[in-house]
């Protein structure tokens, strides 16, 4: 083992003999999510750099203290991409951070999410080994997928210390088009559209007015134009802004949900909103006792996360039914036994 | 625990007579699954009709400590659904309902026994279809897809099983049920639903399964492509790939297999060349040209003696259905053969290539290749008479070290097969003594019992020492209490 993971090694080994908290820290750009972990703090910004990158192999491999930046810079260098997007609320944001949060942008509906793209994890558990689960290959299925499980973990079921992430080429072209439309109509348009061949990769309303990306060859871009008109909307740093919640929507001083459904499902009935993922994922502000919209999504039953509250929640920040909770503790003391990665982050159970 | 006479009664109570297999005779044709070298008679097999059924065995099983093996068609390569001598077969064909198609939402919420291709030919109607296609596609269940994780051609653009599943309805050994997944792309909680597939039946049963339907594609293509050499072709996948094209499908047949192929259904495939790869397009129609043109000039450059372009699907169905009889090809040469399933870097293609030649003529076996290219995902086929005990051996040792060299490369034991019974051994190779721990770890949470799919996927520590390739750290065992299964 290297010095750094001999460190990283022996912190959890202590913590786990004085049964003490660790806080892992990437570039701590995810910090509004959730409870405050209380616990020493564990950078692994210093654990960074790329290991492995072959454009043929459509495969990176990273350490999870390497900056999204970076990767996203290297990647650009060979024409390819990260396809799920992944939010950057900060310069400072690591590989490590992308994976444990499991936060995808706003293609994520179209190409995957951030488990769709994860090749494999080396992790380290909660004794302070290094275990491997998955590969560098583009199709594994040996073992049980540990590598999956870590994404969206938020860190809570060990220390992620490498990625390997499928990657796809750049299309060569793209246009975003907008049209005035209600919340209604935007979200069976995004549906009638998604189930035609036409080949859109984002989509997102907001006030009355729908927005669709399409990318690909130059030609097949020229003719989604053709197809279907409506306005060209010029700047497509819109998408980064939706992405990066740096849109308009996102800067109000109230509580943030977001709300995890079907795309063709109701509206929600919420005026202040954001719809992407052609309507599979619904933001919107609420200055609603906090108590009063969990009610709401338990008689709705939906799956809802407080994303930004404005206070300090009283519940867990997402709701989860009884038997999914048991399995989900199960897991937890299973591979954290004592407990030391992060507890009651999202949940108040474990 | 043994299957006592009072135990079958209990079965009974609930259960039609057809649903409960008791003689040899009844029984026999369940005694493998697709990998046909292990028969096992199972204790008993049962054919539940519903979900409410199927929570009743499982909580009668869990009650008196009884195996389970779980099956779909039978059609898995690695011997996962291969019984137990004193364990009850649960055999799920029977709920083969298609629940519901959404064309809104782009969706079917299908039972575990609906075959593969019925879903796609159940959304075409709408424009729709199911992406996974595994070559036993028209045969094997989504049930079985989904404890296998199963593959196809189409994989390098769509994905696998677990790229194309919104949710799971399972039941859990104590007879609970809980929904894994939320039927968007983000999920609240870990993520259970992708630990879940691919797990070999060790975790719990399906019984509903929501999967993603996707639009189809306006135009298909495929372009063939004739190499001198297979270096050649190994590099020409890789830059097809590197030239900014994720092909709908590509796939590499070697000499043998070509032959094989043109003896059998006449695909007119040029039989002198080294190695041909298949490469398909699929999009809209100036998408498909586009990249039709790129594809060609790549492989031109790449050092294709010849380029064939499919002038009409008529065309591409025949240029496919040489890929996609390979193996009965194959099987005609030879009564029996092993498909292997290693996954490796495109990078190690050649190499690999020309090791397992090596190996071919080690064992003195032959050894043809037909795999997916563009994943790397390689499917040599170890022929032999198995009816000659030397010869199964050999072709077992030809198999074991073609896997080794695949992990020594940086690759897996298996890309979408699974590990069965057929390569829990190698297991031992691929994973640390502390990796495996994780695994039967993880596996109590669901099955604390250790009553599901006993002895297959994931070898115990006892196995692997005995096998003599454990990779132990400083020799200690820090989870000396654990169950082993």
């Amino acid at each position: 083992m290297s010095e750094i993971l001999d460190k990283f090694s022996n912190s959890i080994i202590k913590a786990n003999k004085e049964k003490k908290n660790i806080r892992f820290i990437g570039g701590d750009s995810k910090k509004f999510f959730g409870y405050d972990i209380i616990g020493e703090e564990f950078k692994t910004s210093n654990y960074s750099g790329v290991v492995d990158y072959d454009p043929k192999e459509l495969i990176i491999t990273a350490k999870s203290g390497t900056k999204i930046s970076e990767i996203k810079s290297l990647l650009m260098q060979h024409n390819q991409f990260l396809p799920f997007d992944p939010p950057i609320f900060s310069s400072e944001s690591t590989l490590g951070g992308v994976i444990s949060s499991g936060f995808s942008g706003p293609s994520g509906a179209y190409y995957g999410s951030v488990k769709d793209f994860v090749l494999g994890n080396k992790i380290m558990n909660n004794n302070g080994e290094i275990l491997n689960f998955g590969g560098r290959v583009m199709k594994n299925v040996a073992g049980f997928d540990v590598s999956r499980l870590m994404v969206g973990s938020f860190g809570t079921l060990g220390l992620i210390l490498e990625t390997s992430l499928k990657v796809l080429p750049k299309p060569s072209d793209e246009i975003t088009l907008t049209f005035e439309k209600n919340e209604k109509d935007s979200i069976q348009f995004f549906n009638k559209i998604a189930g035609s061949p036409l080949p859109m990769t984002a989509t997102f309303y907001h006030d009355n007015k729908c927005f669709l990306k399409f990318s690909g060859s130059d030609n097949s871009i020229k003719s989604v134009k053709k197809e279907l008109g409506g306005e060209v909307f010029s700047d497509n740093d819109i998408w980064d802004e939706i992405r990066d919640m740096k849109h308009v929507f996102f800067n109000q001083d109230s509580t943030l949900w977001k709300v995890d459904t079907l795309p063709y499902a109701q509206s929600l009935g919420k005026s202040n909103t954001l719809i992407e993922w052609n309507g599979a994922r619904r933001w919107f502000f609420s200055d609603e006792e906090e108590q009063d919209v969990w009610d709401f999504f338990k008689n709705a039953n939906i799956q809802a996360t407080n994303f930004k509250p404005k206070n300090i929640p009283n519940s867990s920040i997402q709701n989860l039914n009884n038997i999914s909770m048991s399995l989900n503790k199960k897991i937890k003391n299973t591979l954290d036994p004592s407990n030391i990665f992060g507890k009651s982050r999202v949940f108040k159970e474990f | 625990m043994q299957i006592t006479k009072d135990i079958i009664k209990e079965f009974q109570n609930f259960l039609n007579d057809e649903s409960v297999l008791i003689t040899n005779e009844e029984k026999k044709p369940f005694e493998c699954d697709g990998l046909t070298a292990y028969p096992q008679m199972p204790g008993l097999v049962l054919l539940p009709e519903n979900e409410e059924e199927t929570v009743k065995i499982i909580k009668i099983c869990e009650k008196h400590k009884i195996p389970i093996v779980f099956r779909g068609a039978g059609t898995g390569l690695s011997g996962g659904a291969i019984p137990h001598k004193s364990g009850v077969l649960l055999v799920m064909s029977k709920l083969n309902k298609i629940v519901e198609i959404d064309s809104n939402n782009r969706i079917a919420k299908v039972q575990p026994g609906v075959r593969n291709i019925s879903i796609s030919e159940s959304a075409s109607k709408f424009g729709l279809y199911y992406a996974p296609d595994p070559s036993s596609q028209i045969a094997c269940s989504i049930g079985g897809n989904i404890a296998e994780n199963s593959g196809g051609v189409h994989c390098l653009k769509y994905g696998l099983t677990v790229n194309n599943i919104l949710s799971l309805r399972i039941i859990l050994t104590s007879g609970e049920i809980v929904t894994l997944g939320n039927n968007s792309f983000d999920s609240n909680g870990y993520d259970l639903l992708s630990f879940f597939i691919g797990s070999e039946g060790m975790l719990g049963v399906v019984t509903e399964i929501t999967v993603k339907l996707l639009p189809k594609p306006e135009k298909t293509q495929v372009v063939l492509a004739a190499f001198n050499s297979l270096k050649d072709a190994g590099e020409a996948v890789g830059n097809v790939i590197g030239s900014g094209i994720v092909p709908a499908g590509l796939e590499m047949m070697d000499k043998k297999i070509t032959v094989a192929v043109e003896d059998f259904v006449k695909a007119g495939y040029p039989v002198e060349a080294e190695a041909i790869l298949l490469c398909e397009s699929d999009g809209t129609s100036e998408e498909v040209k586009d990249e039709i043109n790129q594809i060609s000039s790549v492989m031109k450059e790449s050092g294709a003696y010849e380029i064939r372009i499919s002038k009409n699907d008529e065309e591409r169905n025949k240029f496919w259905l040489g890929r996609k009889s390979a193996f009965p090809a194959v099987g005609r040469i030879l009564p029996d053969y092993f498909c292997m399933d290693g996954t490796i870097p495109k990078k190690s293609l050649s190499y690999v290539l020309e090791e397992i030649e090596k190996l071919s003529k080690k064992y003195s076996l032959q050894c043809a290749n037909v795999f997916h290219a563009g994943d790397g995902n390689l499917h040599p086929l170890i022929m032999f008479d198995a009816s000659d005990d030397a010869q199964l051996k050999s072709a077992e040792k030809f198999g074991a070290d073609i896997l080794k060299l695949c992990i020594s490369v940086g690759g897996t034991i298996t890309g979408e097969h699974g590990v069965g019974i057929e390569k829990i051994n190698e297991m031992c190779h691929q994973f640390s003594k502390s990796e495996l721990n994780t695994f039967h770890l993880l596996k109590k949470v669901f099955d604390p019992s250790a009553i599901l799919n006993p002895d297959k996927a994931i070898p115990t520590l006892n196995r692997c020492a005995e096998f003599g390739h454990m990779h132990v750290h400083k020799n200690q065992d820090k989870f000396p209490n654990i169950p082993r299964f």
